[in-house]
């Protein structure tokens, strides 16, 4: 199983009236993954300024993009959403095809939780949960955590 | 337009400028984007108006840059006049006479086309790095008439049409204990709502270098292009938090 794969299924992955996911909301989901369904193998996070971070999931989203496996959306405020595109349903078809229901339905879990929270919310959440990876973060822990 | 950033840090210098030029067609003036920091030798140079000029003075920075880097600006270098008269001029005031020299030919140039000084084409300069012998990190403005202050016990230098912008911002967040990592962030976020604001007519990509020291030597990053969408995300958090606090009901 390939991260990059499993990024693709997080981004594809339909809960709600969520089709567009930004990048924290894919950064903090893919550590949740990580961490929650004990993958091996899979993105390394360090903690960042705004907590848990992995540097190589930017460039795979790069990566996904180039390959037109799914495609950026103008925010309005200078940075972009993603979105799974047609090439990329396919793509995943295939891969889910591989996995045990077990991952799918943690995957689909954390995406739940993701998409019912704000980002501070989420933050929030992550941080009470893995301080370790608090400990940069330019945010004021006891003020977010009130 | 240019704005380019010098931030002193506990632990280094962060260096950082918008990445969007303008120039002039015989359409009309067009957008470019276009790279305004460059490393020469242990030295990052960066410099706002006209990229000619900009070019030129860089060109002469350059034939200094490993002097600087491994002596500092104070050495003396040898000048031999037409009649073979020897004198001794710091390379640092070698190149504020060599940066003096083009401004003013350009505005000279300029006047006697243009019948004004007003548009003359120059040439602002910033230039970080550490100075092994003063072991310090040193920001040396140079002004197109070839004056020049250093920056880095205010804690900060700007230059480029944006640079209020910038002051106003920096000053409120600038703090002497701030380390790189926040350092990079800051520099990011003031050129990110200047481009926002769009006044100024920048543009990103938004280009950020650091300086650190090892064992006495220089370390020189630039910023790799998942290590700035990085910062975005976190600058998206930082104005989350601004906006969570000022809504809070009292």
């Amino acid at each position: 199983m390939r991260k990059r794969d499993v990024l693709l299924y997080f981004i594809y992955v339909p809960v709600g009236n969520l089709e567009l996911i930004s990048p924290i909301q894919i950064m903090k989901g893919l550590f949740l993954i990580k961490q929650e369904l004990k993958l091996e193998d899979f993105y390394e996070f360090e903690p960042y300024l705004y907590g848990p971070c992995s540097f190589e999931v930017y460039r795979d989203l790069e990566f996904l993009t180039e390959e037109k496996l799914i495609t950026k959306i103008p925010s309005g405020r200078g940075w972009f959403y993603y979105k799974i595109t047609p090439l990329g349903r396919s793509r995943v078809e295939e891969f889910s095809k591989t996995i045990s229901e077990k991952l799918v339905q943690g995957i689909l879990e954390i995406k739940k939780l993701i998409a019912g929270k704000s980002i501070l919310e989420l933050l929030r959440y992550i941080y009470s949960k893995y301080p370790e990876y608090a400990k940069n973060s330019i945010i004021n822990l006891e003020a977010l955590m009130k | 337009m240019t704005l380019i950033i010098a931030i002193k840090c506990k632990d280094g210098l962060v260096f950082a400028s918008d990445g969007q030029a303008t120039s002039f067609s015989s359409g009309g003036p067009i957008r470019q984007k276009y790279k305004k920091i460059y490393r020469i030798e242990d030295l990052l140079f960066g410099a706002a108006g006209t990229i000619g000029v900009i070019q030129r003075c860089m060109e002469e920075v350059k034939k200094f840059g490993k002097l600087i880097s491994e002596k500092g600006l104070n050495t003396l270098i040898e000048e031999r006049s037409p009649e073979g008269k020897v004198t001794f001029i710091s390379v640092r005031d070698k190149i504020r006479q060599l940066i003096f020299s083009i401004n003013k030919y350009e505005l000279e140039r300029h006047k006697g086309f243009h019948g004004t000084e007003e548009g003359a084409p120059v040439a602002n300069i910033l230039i970080a790095f550490y100075d092994k012998q003063e072991k310090k990190f040193r920001i040396w403005h140079i002004s197109p008439d070839g004056g020049e202050e250093f920056l880095e016990e205010l804690g900060y230098g700007c230059t480029g049409i944006g640079d209020t912008f910038a002051h106003a911002f920096i000053k409120d967040y600038y703090d002497p204990e701030l380390n790189v990592e926040k350092g990079k962030l800051l520099a990011y976020r003031i050129i990110k709502d200047a481009i926002e604001i769009g006044a100024f007519g920048l543009g990103e990509p938004i280009d950020i270098w650091t300086i650190t020291v090892k064992d006495e030597k220089p370390e020189i990053h630039n910023l790799t292009s998942d290590e700035i969408l990085a910062l975005n995300d976190t600058y998206l958090v930082w104005k989350e938090m601004e906006r969570k606090i000022f809504m809070e009901k009292t």
